[in-house]
């Protein structure tokens, strides 16, 4: 495969692009916990979004601040075009995958 | 509720992820934990957010964290160019403040030199004999006498000793024994010199210790009788420019020798010294000795043995003890033990043995042990006024740091700032301490005898040490600008000089008071040295050894009578007599028992041969009965004066007439006279019987008159021309063999006096800077309170005061301590000086008047200034 996307990966690349410039790593954290009712550790987030960074699916830079941060900036994540491409590519194979199900099956 | 957004989490778990993670992700981490501790708090509780807290910072050490990223690399180039910029304000820091700079590191650097020269003799002092190969191995045997109420420890041992060790061990690989040759006469074709300083040595002797030969074998050169091996100065002594190798000289007009092997010079850390080896199948054994060399009681020579790799000296030890109780037969209670002492140990560890022997170097330990103190408490005076003064320099950099920190340099980069300077200068102070180490290097070598080539190596190895030293001495004066300053407000930095209160001065104080507790303490201490050993000496002597001739002569009698009846007409000549000793450091004994017991209650006494006139010469002084007398002929074979020391051993109530054994011989009892030293003062005085001479002697004590030395030198010789002929003409006065016999303690104790004086100059010249340098601060202080009418009295107390308090603090502390040391010290010996107050009062004040001395006129020069020119700039 091409782009090698992990599961959890994909999940967090998703949600980096349905965040847009507002997503940072205890962002993401939270919609997962909350959309999908999914108990995961900040630390395995971060991991995520540092090895999407490093295959170039997302880029960083840093933002704001809030007091409840201490003053400490945040560093924002935006999906980059490779990782908007990858998504659409693992989008497409699954829709493939889905199309190959008979129908029947699913009613 | 509380407001929760003030509630923090815990700062121990910050500082962990701080620690482990330097990079750039760490700051969005931290602030994502943050933000989401803020939530944990409001929606699970203070206690479960901060477990949770934890347990994040835990689950985050992963490999992104632990980088350190690139972001370090442009910082360490920069710090290399921030090292650079700090090397640069100092060097203009040290110009700038040139005068105090230069006292800073010229204090340290005396400080430090001096530390270097003694700590190369405390480390020769305690490597002695170290440079024979086969130090490990050899071992010199001495033994002890336990008596019920007294142990004698002998440094020497009989003469069938060895033989017998080398004939019964397997474990012994070689032995030698050694026995000194006194002054004897040596003929070369047609000149004659009297040479002592030698010895008797087995033929191993030189393949067991590593003298060098520069001519001649080893292996041969003491093997056959009549073999004489000389060290280089006596070769030119004896022959001149002749090759010496093969020669004969004829010792003491019979034996005849022959040169086999020349010596190089013997090393300097070597504890026998001699000038000559003769083989020792040549010794024979003197007349009117009662031993021959198959001897187990006459403990005259010096056994070494060299034990095989494999064998234990502990074991070999009491082996040897059976072997010698085989021998030696002595009453039940008498206990003898073999001792084994390494030879590295022979040097400082022979202060219990009595019959040490002549050309053996004894060590004092004491005195190594106080002279590393005195270089110890040096180092640390000079580190105390290089931190005060770097301290105080400092002090004026507050607007330099207050700049650095308004442009950016957080704490850690000011603290490595002063850390590195100091450290600078403190480096130095060591390159300009060992460029005064090898500039007195000459003066010190001479001093202490060093051999220049092995010193010079010994100091290149404590380099490195002396390196550690001085960084450590550097960062520890860096230690208090660099965290302390560094941790100043920039703004309150900025608005000015930091001021020397708090803690900082606090510090400067105790380390002035700590260093003048110091410097009070060696004073006191080296004057009670000193006079206790002027006492030691001046009582425990005993006679009067000033203006005493010692004259060698021919032991033929006939030539003694002519002698004698010359030089009493000479008028320079007092009087004279033969003596056994010249209190030069030999002596010999021989056991002594009252009439009617065995030699099983025998005691130990020294034998002093001499004859009628004794006391005359040596004003030592007669307590009861008469002296030897003309007029009693038979004095010479039955007639023995005691000292008061051996008539308290021999345990006599009423010591006139009573019969003793001794020396073989029954004695009467004539007289008894006061304690003398007849031989050292190293060994405390013994029990002494004098009896009339029973071998000829060979030494005269002459007492002359007239204070002109050199013409009384003279006029004697010119009697010992006419008497003597061609005969080699040796006198030396008394005096001068004792000075030369105390030579090193004289150095060492001159060592520890200068050291202190050095200390004090060291203590005051901090002082002085101390003072010089803030008083310079306090110009403008100074100014407005002339403006305002201050008398020039009141401005000198006022400047004066609080130093002068800070010397009598000190001098409280040192009073008490160094009564207590002083006290323990003097409890040591047999007759101390008592202590006087007034050496305590009187050094205290002496050393205010030099510290008054030091700053009073800093002190009245800046009472004296012109207010207007310190004013009007501001």
């Amino acid at each position: 495969m091409k782009y090698a996307l992990g599961e959890f990966e994909e999940i967090v690349l998703l949600l980096v692009a349905a965040q847009h410039d507002q997503s940072y790593g205890l962002s993401i954290t939270k919609a997962i916990e909350e959309k999908l009712k999914r108990s995961v550790t900040m630390s395995s987030v971060h991991t995520a979004l540092y090895r999407l960074e490093e295959k170039g699916f997302v880029q960083s830079n840093i933002g704001g601040s809030s007091t409840a941060r201490g003053g400490r900036r945040k560093r924002l994540f935006m999906i980059s075009a490779l990782g908007k491409t990858a998504l659409k590519e693992s989008r497409a194979a699954r829709n493939q995958l889905w199309s190959m199900i008979p129908e029947f099956l699913m009613k | 509720m509380k407001d929760t957004r003030n509630i923090l989490p815990p700062r121990l778990a910050d500082r962990l992820f701080r620690w482990y993670c330097q990079n750039e992700l760490a700051e969005s981490i931290q602030g994502d934990m943050h933000e989401r501790f803020a939530d944990h708090v409001m929606h699970k509780g203070l206690w479960k957010a901060r477990l949770l807290y934890w347990l994040s910072i835990i689950q985050f050490i992963n490999k992104y964290t632990l980088k350190r990223t690139h972001s370090n690399d442009s910082a360490s180039l920069n710090s290399f160019a921030m090292i650079k910029n700090y090397l640069l304000v100092a060097l203009r820091g040290l110009k700038k403040n040139s005068t105090y700079a230069s006292i800073n590191i010229f204090g340290l650097a005396i400080g430090l030199s001096c530390c270097f020269m003694i700590f190369s003799f405390v480390k020769r002092e305690l490597n002695f004999d170290q440079f024979h190969k086969k130090s490990e191995r050899l071992f010199r045997v001495t033994n002890s006498f336990e008596k019920p109420n007294s142990t004698n420890h002998w440094a020497r041992t009989p003469p069938a000793l060895a033989p017998a060790i080398r004939a019964n061990f397997f474990g012994v690989e070689k032995t030698t024994r050694l026995r000194h040759t006194d002054e004897l006469l040596y003929t070369v074709g047609d000149r004659s010199f009297y040479q002592g300083n030698g010895f008797f040595a087995d033929s191993l002797f030189l393949e067991m210790f590593d003298f060098p030969l520069k001519s001649g074998n080893w292996d041969t050169a003491l093997d056959n009788p009549g073999n004489i091996v000389l060290t280089e100065s006596t070769a030119i002594k004896f022959f001149g420019r002749e090759d010496p190798m093969g020669k004969l000289i004829i010792m003491e007009n019979e034996t005849v020798l022959k040169v086999a092997g020349i010596l190089a010079p013997i090393p300097v850390d070597s504890h026998i010294t001699f000038d000559l080896l003769i083989s020792f199948p040549t010794y024979v054994v003197p007349d009117g000795y009662l031993a021959d060399l198959n001897s187990w009681g006459w403990a005259g020579f010096w056994t070494y043995i060299q034990l095989s790799q494999e064998t234990n000296s502990e074991e070999f030890k009491t082996q040897i003890t059976k072997l010698y109780k085989e021998h030696y037969k002595t009453g039940s209670d008498i206990k003898i033990s073999v001792e084994l002492q390494a030879l590295g140990d022979i040097y400082l560890g022979s202060s219990r043995y009595t019959n040490i022997g002549e050309s053996v170097r004894v060590g004092n330990r004491n005195s190594v042990i106080g002279l590393s103190v005195v270089a110890l408490l040096i180092l640390l005076i000079a580190s105390c006024n290089f931190m005060n003064l770097s301290m105080a320099m400092s002090m004026r950099r507050g607007k330099e740091i207050g700049i650095r920190k308004v442009l950016g340099a957080v704490k850690t980069k000011i603290t490595k700032q002063f850390l590195i300077e100091s450290i600078l200068v403190s480096l130095i102070s060591f390159g300009l301490a060992l460029f005064i180490v090898f500039a007195c290097q000459y003066y010190f070598n001479e001093l202490f005898d060093l051999d220049l080539r092995n010193s010079l190596l010994d100091y290149f190895m404590s380099i490195p040490l002396f390196i550690l030293i001085t960084v450590a001495i550097g960062i520890l004066a860096g230690l208090y600008p660099a965290f302390i300053l560094s941790a100043f407000n920039p703004i309150f930095a900025l608005k000015g000089k930091l001021h020397a209160s708090g803690s900082g001065a606090w510090l400067r104080k105790g380390l002035l008071v700590f260093q003048f507790v110091i410097a009070l303490g060696l004073i006191i201490s080296s004057v009670i040295v000193v006079s206790q050993m002027d006492f030691i000496r001046s009582k425990s002597l005993g006679f009067d050894h000033s203006s005493i001739v010692k004259l060698r002569m021919s032991a033929d009698a006939g030539h003694y009578e002519a002698l004698r009846n010359k030089l009493l007409s000479n008028p320079r000549v007092i009087n004279l007599t033969k003596a056994s000793h010249s209190f030069d450091g030999s002596a010999s004994s021989g056991p002594a028992w009252l009439k009617g017991k065995t030699d099983k209650d025998s005691h130990q006494v020294s034998y002093y041969q001499t004859e009628q006139d004794f006391l005359d010469v040596t004003g030592v002084r007669l307590t009861e009965g008469r002296f030897f007398s003309r007029d009693f002929p038979n004095d010479s074979a039955t007639a023995l004066v005691l000292n008061q020391s051996a008539v308290a051993k021999l345990g006599l109530k009423n010591p006139l007439g009573q019969k003793i054994n001794f020396h073989n011989r029954e004695r009467t009892v004539i007289g008894v006279v006061e304690d003398f030293h007849f031989s050292s003062l190293h060994s405390s005085i013994g029990p002494i019987g004098i009896v009339m001479p029973f071998v000829n002697l060979e030494q005269l004590l002459i007492k002359v008159q007239g204070n002109d030395f050199r013409q009384t030198l003279l006029s004697l010789e010119s009697d010992w021309r006419e008497v003597s002929g061609v005969l080699p003409f040796e006198a030396s006065f008394l005096e001068d063999g004792i000075q030369a016999m105390y030579e090193r303690e004289e150095k060492l104790t001159s060592l520890i006096t200068s050291s202190s004086s050095l200390a004090v100059a060291l203590a005051c010249l901090g002082l002085y800077t101390l003072v010089a340098f803030s008083i310079e601060t306090r110009l403008k202080e100074i100014g407005i309170r002339k403006v305002l009418g201050a008398q020039l009295s009141k401005l000198v107390i006022l400047l004066a005061k609080h130093y002068m308090i800070l010397i009598l603090i000190a001098n409280l502390i040192a009073w008490p301590i160094t009564y207590f040391f002083a006290n323990q010290w003097l409890d040591n010996f047999a007759y101390r000086i008592s202590l006087d107050p007034m050496v305590f009062i009187g050094s205290g004040f002496v050393l205010f008047l030099i510290s008054v001395a030091t700053i009073g006129y800093q002190l009245v020069r800046a009472a004296l200034i012109n207010p207007i020119k310190f004013l009007r700039s501001e």
